[in-house]
């Protein structure tokens, strides 16, 4: 009976601390990139900062343009991207991102 | 121009922004109703444009977010009671540190309705597009802030003679020593302005957690970014400061238009300040359909950067013509200024109805969109296409 009573008051207790906490939790991230060539570098590289949908939402933007974007990442942000990695990246973005270079 | 609710992703509810690659969920985060996700990590949340025919404020639970650094929102226990101080130290005699209860008991409480709008409002809408937060027009949103004078505040820590400039910090944290943390700055003249509030209250409400729970700056006529929200430390300084977020970013060019030729770069550049004027039709989303023969009632609102809305017309045939609206009750001259107009619509056929706003300075809103880099400042006269039937 005690036990039981302990449980009641438990319950009680703790009840309304758990839902307060939800009111302070966010809806689960959203990280979905196409897959192709230079993804798992993606994920790997320009995920720590912020949530895919930063690259995702994006205008589809020509190589040059996604190479200033990463630049701007390096040289505004300190991503440590490695420089052998940019060509890849690059390569990814603009392939499932971006639009062709206009033409001459 | 305003979106629609046009369908679903995985079982998810979107809306649909009206350019390319504007596809966004609707989702739900803490106080809030379903939003426009424009990114989960930091969130930012756009409110869809049918709120703001709701009423001209925009209440607290579609009211827009926009955070920079994924360290953000910070969490309840650095928020809430005694655990959360704002600091004012720097070039001043007293520096202070208190509660937000001590705060509001120490300081008058006052209040201002005023527009709150991200500087990159519209950027989604630039031609040729920009890089950056991907939006359409939701990204502002009009309140009741409650709160302390900053000025009072300044003033009770007794400024050194040197005091030049103020910024201000929040709990919001960047996600790797690398990434600037997130702090502007305001003038002196500006700080003591007395309409900036240190807010506690939004609409009669604690501030959302979204919005900045439990005390954000608020600049009215200025754009979003420099009402820092989480606001815990103010610092008084005798020099000029140099940040990130001041420099470069945040930048327009200095130009009395803020607009470059499209594509290309700006001369000179100065921090971005005080709204222009823009001017929203709300009753009647895009595609919408009004019956011929009948009078419509057409409704909006316009607001600038702090003059005061002095008129609003509207058009339905590309500016041909132009009718006067009439002016809802003055909200102050930082508010959502309500505007109706009567409109006979006439034959049968698609119209494009424009609004088009002028302040009290006589400054108004171009035909035409203006360009630059950021994609800072949109304020061309918005159309509604709607179909006569
Ligand atoms: C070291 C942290 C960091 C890394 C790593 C990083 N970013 Fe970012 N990124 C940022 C910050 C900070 C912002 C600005 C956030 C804001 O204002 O909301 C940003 C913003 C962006 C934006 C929005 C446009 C803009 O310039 O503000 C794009 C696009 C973007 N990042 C792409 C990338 C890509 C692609 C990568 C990987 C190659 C990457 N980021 C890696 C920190 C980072």
């Amino acid at each position: 009976m005690r036990r039981f009573v302990l449980w009641v008051w438990l319950i009680l207790m703790t009840a309304p601390d758990v839902g307060a906490a939800d009111e302070w939790k966010l809806p689960p991230e959203k990280t979905t990139l196409r897959p192709g060539p230079g993804r798992e570098v993606v994920l790997g590289q320009c995920l720590p900062c912020h949530s895919a949908d930063y690259v995702t939402s994006q205008p589809p933007m020509v190589r040059a343009a996604w190479l200033a974007s990463i630049e701007k990442m390096r040289s505004k942000y300190a991503a440590p991207i490695p420089t052998n990695s940019v060509a890849l990246l690059a390569d990814y973005l603009t392939a499932q991102y971006g639009k062709p270079d206009p033409g001459p | 121009m305003g979106g629609l609710i046009s369908g679903r992703i995985q079982g998810k509810e979107t809306y649909d922004l009206p350019f390319e690659n504007g596809v966004r969920e609707l989702v739900q985060y803490p106080q809030k109703r379903p939003l426009i996700r424009l990114t989960s990590r930091p969130p930012q949340l756009e409110t869809p444009m049918a709120v703001f025919n709701e009423g001209v404020l925009t209440p607290n639970d579609a009211f827009f977010v926009r955070y920079h650094l994924a360290g953000s929102p910070p969490s309840k226990a650095m928020l809430e009671g005694d655990a959360f101080r704002v600091s004012l130290a720097g070039a001043v005699g007293k520096p202070l540190e208190m509660t937000v209860a001590e705060l509001v008991r120490r300081f008058e409480v006052v209040e201002v309705t005023a527009v709150n709008q991200c500087s990159g409002n519209g950027r989604g809408l630039f031609l040729p597009r920009v890089s950056g937060g991907q939006m359409g027009n939701g990204a502002m949103g009009c309140a009741r802030w409650k709160g302390v004078r900053l000025a009072d505040v300044l003033k009770s820590a007794e400024l050194s003679a040197g005091a030049r400039q103020v910024s201000f910090d929040g709990l919001d944290r960047p996600p790797t020593p690398g990434v600037p943390d997130f702090v502007k700055v305001l003038e002196m003249d500006q700080a003591l302005d007395p309409d900036v509030l240190l807010a506690v209250e939004m609409n009669g409400e604690p501030l959302p957690w979204l919005n900045g729970f439990p005390l954000r700056l608020v600049v009215p006529g200025h754009y979003g970014t420099y009402w820092i929200k989480h606001l815990h430390r103010i610092t008084v300084l005798d020099s000029e400061y140099k940040g990130y977020w001041m420099d470069p970013a945040y930048r327009i060019p200095d130009d009395p238009c803020a607009h470059v030729a499209p594509g290309t770069k700006p001369r000179r550049t100065i921090p971005i300040g005080r709204f222009n004027v823009r001017s929203f039709i709300t009753s009647h989303p895009e595609g919408g359909v009004v019956r011929a023969g009948e009078m419509v009632r057409v409704r909006g609102i316009a607001f600038d950067g702090g003059a005061g809305i002095r008129e609003v017309t509207f058009s339905a045939d590309g500016g041909r013509n132009w009718q006067g609206a009439e002016l809802g009750r003055d909200p102050g001259r930082f508010g959502f200024r309500e505007w109706t107009v009567d409109w006979q619509p006439g034959g049968k056929g698609e119209r494009v109805l424009w609004a088009k706003a002028t302040n009290r300075l006589g400054e108004s809103q171009p035909l035409e969109p203006l360009w630059n880099p950021a994609g800072y400042m949109r304020n061309v006269v918005e159309s509604v296409k709607v179909r006569v039937a």
